[in-house]
């Protein structure tokens, strides 16, 4: 039996993150709380096919990503605005660091970008990306080092 | 000891190397300084990332929607029992089959809530 309580009580301390991440790809932090909220709904409607040999956190930011995606997806508008690196609808936000960051991850490979969001966004570990990606764990290191350098290459460039 | 790759170094600074290997990386980087450069300017980075993504941090609330206490649960089975318990006495007073109907009709569709309600609940 799998019970709202369990679920609630794995779910609780991703949600800080699911927001950082769901706001790394909508750039908008209405949407990314709408985003989560769908995610909540949706895993918890899936939960009895979740495979307890496999990570909750990974099951649920897949859950999560594709709810983003959803959200894109419904929105012409925002898909402009999520998709296009010279858009930055933050306009709210006082957090260069945010803001610099974002814009660089936009101008990124989707592989690069996401990679880094569920590194730094969704604070997952090599196992977890792994699982959310169904990629080796071997490829993961690697995608991440390259990706840490296109990164590193962009924000040099931003600076400047 | 065999060289090291670049992406181990990433590895290294996010704890994710085997314990053997990792002593081994931090063994060079005490007597290789081009190396603790190297691994300096990826550490920094690093933590500069982390402490930009951590500024978009913040918990939303979330809704999924009423749950069914255990009073609730309880409520609802002894008004199902007590419904087919009136269908089974109701005949028995002979004029009062319209009630009876009635009666079955509710418990049916009390039935088919509580069935259509537990198919949606994951298990």
């Amino acid at each position: 039996m799998r019970s709202r309580e369990h679920y609630d009580r794995l779910l609780q301390p991703l949600l800080g993150r699911a927001n950082a991440y769901a706001r790394s790809i909508l750039r908008n932090r209405h949407n990314s709380e709408d985003a989560v909220q769908q995610a909540a709904m949706r895993g918890w409607e899936r939960f009895g096919t979740f495979d307890r040999n496999r990570s909750f956190k990974a099951w649920w930011f897949a859950i999560l990503h594709n709810c983003c995606i959803d959200i894109i997806r419904a929105s012409s508008a925002l898909r402009t605005t999520a998709l296009a690196p010279e858009v930055i609808d933050e306009a709210t936000s006082s957090d260069d660091a945010w803001l610099q960051l974002a814009g660089a991850l936009a101008r990124l490979s989707e592989d690069h970008r996401e990679i880094l969001r569920l590194k730094y966004f969704a604070d997952q570990s090599y196992d977890e990306i792994a699982q959310t990606l169904s990629i080796p764990k071997g490829t993961v290191m690697s995608r991440l080092h390259l990706a840490r350098k296109a990164l590193a290459a962009k924000m040099s460039v931003e600076e400047s | 000891m065999r060289p090291i790759e670049p992406a181990e170094l990433s590895a290294y600074l996010d704890g994710e190397l085997a314990p053997s290997r990792a002593k081994e990386i931090e063994a060079r980087l005490a007597s290789d300084p081009a190396l603790r450069a190297q691994y300096e300017e990826l550490r920094m980075q690093d933590a500069a990332w982390m402490s930009a993504a951590r500024s978009a941090l913040s918990v939303p609330r979330v809704r999924l929607g009423p749950v069914e206490n255990r009073w609730q649960f309880g409520a609802r089975s002894l008004l199902l029992v007590g419904g087919l318990l009136a269908v089974r006495l109701v005949p028995k007073f002979g004029e009062l089959v319209g009630l009876g109907i009635t009666l079955h009709l509710i418990v049916l569709a009390l039935a088919l809530a509580w069935v259509v309600d537990s198919a949606r609940r994951p298990p």
